[in-house]
């Protein structure tokens, strides 16, 4: 059968079905087959490592990259997927929580403690996050190593806004004037916390059922002022830059990248508090390449990589040292030029008993559905 | 029947002189047994015909629909399942004054992907009615053409809606340019219509080919001949070519209904919050709220009543066609 030379034999047209179906299934063939060649040389020896999107610039492990190449990275949406995902049998080397779900994490048996003499920056970070709850074990061993902390806001267009009164969460609940334009993030705790905050409620991260039905009715005027709910940032920064949001619940991490665009944006400082959320690096009790996780860790936490990380993504660094090599300008800009004086202001995030935070979820999962 | 019997009668006569050769090799070696055994059964045989597919099928399809059965009456702490047999998953979906979440989505999936069948078979039927009946030359290539889009992943397609409904998106920014509009509409996504669409475009070549191919099998003499004896086109279209397209049209009902009531990754990027459907419902269960075992009983509740509706379908349906014969 001629039908190498398809192009030649579409045009003279005698070509019968069998053919074109055999040249059709050798196509889909090669194209099944092509991306199970490639890609797969290096994948044996490289670290893999499970994290937030866009935690793999390579610029944020530079000495890593110099010594063993480009590590595995995989990427989730938010931690609950994560640890679901983890504790149905994904393998990783090292995953990507924060502080606040450590409880969880701990009890679920798949990480094990750190060596801190294999931690060549663990002197230099920030002491407001060296020993948080659940992160460090009665016997002072390490389970979890800051990499990453920052605030969590709103986000909102100065040209679409305006602010009447104090500054409040309840921009992203019940401000109907904004109905329909506004957006926050998919995952339960945080919108039942911030409920819980607008409400006056002591303790946010353990809230009786009683308080849980007042905040679900704020949780369901979110709903119907609500575009979406956004899982993945990028979706909310879009929506803000195109107009289609005026206000969306959002990292500090996005403030520095939409005013680069010049887009005119400003982080709401609400009266309830912003809130202060560390995330960093676990280890996998099954690692499988212990040292290359321990030099990637010991990347993620330089100086060099904090630098980085404050400039391209605004985020905070865990080391200290870091903050000395960036521009105070740029810091000033991004509201944590003293990380000490504001993790005093702020609410730091606490683990949610775990009773509690099933009902936090299963709460947001039946609202968001229409219940 | 006289085929078959005839058919009978000739494997009985092989099988007969198998045995008689069998009989009279005095050696029976392992490989004599086995091949004894292979031409005396039909139903070894047969199995072992089968058996790669019937491997596959145990393996990918039966072993995990049971397991999806079993962990339906577990119930999960954290991440530790509780084996203790229990109904409570079930009575949870079922406890309407409860909950009435499971019971309204099912419905809502339920009539989304009914309103997208129905339009996805408006919009088939005349494209393979012209595929069968207007085009003569170059069918092949047409018949490519309408599978192109499959050629793109799932995910870029719906993406592709994104695009096109978005706020800033293709209608949009032309109804804009236009003058007509001088806001962007906002209905346009994040509602159960945009999942509706969305679902109508990504669905469409698995109705066109079935209905193509029962189309192009009606013999035309019968056309002609209906037209002799004085029915008018549309008379002709609805006695002749509309009952003999049937099977086709049955086959892609099913084919795009089934599998769009479970569907998940469609609503969840252009549904928004109104147009989730049960099958993001069970994706949240089983991946945020930890608790795989609602999910499979939510899973197994959307089957069956999918089976269920399949049936009613096909009964109803069944008596048409024969009410039509008499």
């Amino acid at each position: 059968m001629e039908w190498c030379h398809i192009e030649k034999q579409l045009r003279q047209k005698p070509m019968d079905r069998r053919s074109m179906l055999k040249a059709l299934a050798s196509v889909g063939l090669g194209v099944a087959v092509m991306s199970a060649t490639r890609g797969r040389a290096f994948a044996a020896d490289q670290v893999s490592v499970y994290t937030w999107t866009n935690y793999n610039d390579p610029k944020l492990f530079p000495d890593y990259v110099s010594k063993h190449g480009t590590p595995n990275v995989s990427f989730f949406g938010d931690t609950d997927e994560a640890f679901s995902k983890l504790a149905g049998g994904y393998k990783v080397d090292i995953a990507h929580p924060c502080a606040d779900d450590m409880a969880r994490w701990r009890k679920s048996g798949m990480i094990k403690a750190f060596d801190d003499s294999k931690l060549a920056h663990a002197k230099d970070f920030w002491p407001e996050i060296q020993k948080l709850p659940a992160t460090v074990d009665e016997a002072g061993k390490r389970w979890f190593v800051p990499f990453d902390w920052g605030n969590t806001s709103i986000l909102y267009r100065t040209d679409k806004v305006k602010i009447e009164g104090d500054p409040s969460w309840s921009l992203l609940f019940t401000d109907d004037r904004y109905k329909g334009q506004i957006s926050s993030y998919d995952s339960g705790p945080p919108n039942v916390e911030i409920a819980a905050a607008i409400l006056g409620y002591p303790d946010i991260f353990d809230i009786p059922d009683d308080q849980l039905k007042e905040c679900a009715k704020l949780l369901r005027h979110q709903r119907d002022n609500i575009r979406f709910y956004w899982s993945d940032q990028s979706a909310a920064e879009q929506g803000l830059a195109s107009g289609e949001l005026v206000a969306a619940y959002a990292w500090n991490d996005a403030v520095a990248r939409l005013k680069k665009q010049g887009l005119p944006v400003a982080y709401m400082n609400p009266k309830e508090g912003m809130r202060t959320w560390v995330c960093g690096l676990v280890l996998m009790k099954d690692v499988e390449h212990e040292d290359l996780a321990y030099d990637f860790i010991n990347a993620f936490t330089s100086p060099e990589a904090g630098k980085y990380l404050v400039e391209a993504l605004g985020t905070g660094h865990a080391n200290k040292k870091a903050f000395d090599l960036v521009d105070p300008k740029v810091l000033d800009e991004l509201g944590i030029s003293n990380p000490t004086e504001m993790m005093g202001r702020t609410v730091f995030l606490r683990a949610v008993p775990e009773d509690r935070r099933k009902k936090y979820v299963s709460l947001f999962n039946t609202i968001k559905a229409g219940g | 029947m006289s085929v078959a019997k005839q058919e009978e009668s000739a494997i009985g006569s092989i099988r007969s002189s198998t045995n008689s050769m069998a009989s009279a090799s005095p050696s029976y070696s392992l490989g004599w047994t086995l091949r004894r055994l292979w031409l005396r059964s039909e139903a070894v045989r047969g199995y072992l015909l089968l058996s790669p597919t019937l491997l596959v099928m145990v393996a990918l399809l039966g072993i995990p629909l049971v397991m999806l059965v079993v962990l339906s009456f577990w119930t999960q702490d954290g991440i530790v399942f509780d084996r203790t047999f229990t109904l409570e998953n079930y009575r949870q979906f079922f406890a309407y004054d409860e909950s009435p979440l499971y019971i309204n989505l099912l419905i809502r999936s339920v009539c989304m992907s009914a309103i997208a069948t129905t339009a996805i078979l408006l919009l088939s039927y005349p494209m393979a009615y012209f595929l069968a009946f207007r085009i003569r030359q170059h069918k092949l290539i047409w018949i490519v053409l309408i599978t192109v889009p499959f050629w793109i992943s799932y995910l870029l397609r719906i993406f592709a809606w994104k695009v096109i409904l978005g706020f800033d998106g293709v209608i949009n920014s032309s109804l804009m340019g236009l003058g007509l509009i001088s806001k962007p509409l906002e209905f346009l996504l994040y509602n159960p219509v945009a999942v509706t669409i969305t679902l109508s475009h990504a669905w469409a070549a698995y109705a066109i080919l079935p209905i193509y191919v029962s189309l192009e099998k009606i013999d035309r003499s019968l056309l002609e001949a209906a037209t002799d004896l004085g029915d008018s086109p549309l008379k002709r279209f609805l006695r002749v070519t509309l009952p003999l397209s049937m099977p086709g049209t049955l086959a892609s009902t099913l084919l795009v209904f089934i599998p769009t009531v479970g569907d998940y990754v469609t609503p969840a990027l252009v549904g928004g919050t109104s147009g989730m459907m049960l099958g993001n419902v069970i994706q949240s269960l089983v991946t945020r709220s930890d608790n795989a075992p609602m999910g499979a009983a939510v899973s197994i509740v959307m089957m069956l009543v999918v089976t269920l509706i399949v049936c009613l379908f096909l009964w109803t349906t069944g008596q048409q066609r024969r009410l039509v014969r008499e």
